[in-house]
């Protein structure tokens, strides 16, 4: 192992002896290739300690939503966040829907629904906790400060800036929900959908956002696929148990898995108009027919995170999503079997 | 569970640890916060969250070895009400200048922070791909502060010369995502 990185590992620590800090100042005015290491060396330790923070905030958020889950019922649940006066109203007129969706099976309308889950979701990316050692002029600190202070206007215009510097899960998704607030609803749609189709991270809260993005557009089977997506995500978050509660009130219920061939696949934008890095904001999402292999039926379905080996003629798994009150049955496909 | 030895596990990254003072502390914490701070249940429960964080980074940096059930809730109280109020004071600054804010010049990027803020990004990102056991020793290296023995003995490797050695190339590896 190299000298180097002993060096700045040894200074890390204040582990020092003058000596040693004269040759790593040394080093650090005399050695570019020194100063090199020694930056990224500064930003993963920065890197690793943000990751750290995240990672128990997620805990924390789980052990509370345990709690809150033993302490209230459902409709508190899904009402914690609504705070005001007016909000108190919805909850008594939420409360005689339940009473009324026990026995019929979900009565509330996705607007109803868009109103009593929806809230911003919290930043965890950039905040109080990380400590004095961010600079705040910076313009990603300037972008959740806006997002934290829930000045969205502001937040719209600097993480569009951002953007074009850096592309990231979390910027795309903050971006998204400051256009969502914005009613900014398509390039919002844009957004969560890039982060679901392009990181690892943050996928289950931007398809979380999407569905309630579609919904509050009025492409209900569309924020369906994506709700019932979620519901069948073995994570026990919250935005599993809620996306599950949303169906039941929109009276929604899910089949067992069918197989079945597809017979149609369509993919927007289709492959070829992406550039490789997915630099192209667009939604991305697959669609087309599955004839269900016993009873021949078909059915229309829609994926927003497409399968890109998906072929017309495949055998897949899917599961048959079927709305209140009549309206025809679709699918969403879970599994490529070929 | 005395104390202390809650606090040993905190340092090390146990984040059942992390759930027991969370659990431990909750309801005291936020009937207290609720009723003489008039928040919200979902304000008091916010800040909770902010000085359980507070308490662990204070705990990793080695500001308290040992510390009495008391004394952990004086704390937690203490962060609690000065993150209250601090919000408080942010709030009406920002209500008052909010108009000014709108048509505000956004001033030019220095590009050393530019390019730091990317990279602690890219280095999030990075972590995630590449998982464990990189991410969580380098967490325990340089969040939690623990030595290469202590981490072998939290992870179960044979010696701190292998977390050493996997800490160098997971070091390397993250290194090239920056290039």
């Amino acid at each position: 192992m190299d000298q180097n990185f002993h060096l700045i590992e040894k200074y890390f620590r204040g582990e020092l002896s003058e000596e040693e800090l004269d040759l790593f100042h040394g080093k650090l005015q005399n050695d570019p290739a020194f100063e090199q290491e020694f930056r990224d060396m500064k930003h993963i330790r920065e890197g690793a300690k943000a990751s750290a923070r995240m990672k128990a905030l997620s805990v924390l958020q789980n052990v509370e939503a345990n709690f809150t889950e033993k302490e209230t019922t459902k409709i508190n649940v899904s009402m914690r966040r609504l705070v005001s006066i007016a909000a108190s109203l919805i909850v008594i007129a939420t409360v005689s829907y339940f009473a009324i969706s026990d026995r019929t099976g979900g009565t509330m309308s996705g607007e109803e629904v868009f109103a009593t889950y929806y809230e911003a979701y919290p930043n965890i990316v950039s905040g109080d906790v990380r400590g004095d050692d961010m600079v705040l002029n910076t313009l990603a600190a300037r972008a959740y400060d806006a997002y934290d202070n829930k000045n969205f206007s502001k937040s719209v215009k600097i993480f569009s800036e951002l953007l074009e510097a850096e592309k990231s899960a979390s910027n795309y998704f903050y971006s998204g929900i400051s256009n969502l607030e914005r009613g900014n609803l398509d390039i919002a749609k844009d957004y969560f959908n890039v982060v679901m189709n392009n990181y690892s991270e943050m996928r289950e809260q931007s398809q979380w956002y999407l569905a309630l993005t579609l919904l509050k557009d009025n492409s209900t089977e569309d924020a369906l696929s994506n709700f019932a997506s979620l519901s069948l995500r073995k994570s026990k978050s919250k935005i599993v148990r809620n996306a599950k509660l949303v169906l039941g009130e929109l009276g929604v219920s899910l089949d067992d898995t069918s197989s079945g061939t597809a017979a149609e696949v369509g993919t927007i934008p289709e492959e070829g108009e992406l550039s490789p890095d997915g630099a192209l904001e667009k939604r991305r999402y697959q669609f087309g027919k599955v004839i269900e292999i016993n009873s021949g039926q078909s059915f229309r379905f829609m994926n927003d995170v497409p399968f890109e080996d998906l072929d017309e003629g495949d055998l897949v798994e899917f599961i048959l999503i079927k709305p209140k009150r009549g309206r025809e049955p679709f699918a969403i496909i879970m599994a490529n079997m070929n | 569970m005395s104390e202390s030895s809650l606090i040993l596990r905190l340092r090390k990254g146990d984040s059942k640890a992390l759930e027991e003072i969370y659990g431990r502390f909750r309801t005291s914490f936020l009937t207290w916060i609720t009723h003489t701070h008039k928040c919200t249940k979902e304000e008091a429960l916010d800040i909770y969250q902010y000085s359980i964080l507070s308490f662990y980074e204070n705990v990793v940096e080695g500001s308290f070895d040992s510390m009495n059930d008391a004394g952990i809730k004086t704390y937690l109280y203490s962060i609690g009400k000065n993150k209250l109020l601090n919000d408080s004071r942010r709030k009406m600054k920002v209500t008052y200048k909010d108009h000014i804010e709108e048509d505000e010049l956004i001033e030019p990027e220095t590009e050393v922070d530019f390019v730091r803020t990317q990279n602690i990004e890219k280095i999030k990102n990075s972590l995630e791909e590449i998982g464990n056991p990189c991410k969580e020793i380098l967490e325990l290296f340089y969040f939690n502060n623990l030595s290469a023995d202590e981490i072998a003995e939290v992870m179960n490797y044979k010696n701190g010369g292998t977390v050493r050695n996997l800490k160098y190339k997971c070091i390397q590896r993250i290194r090239k995502f920056l290039e």
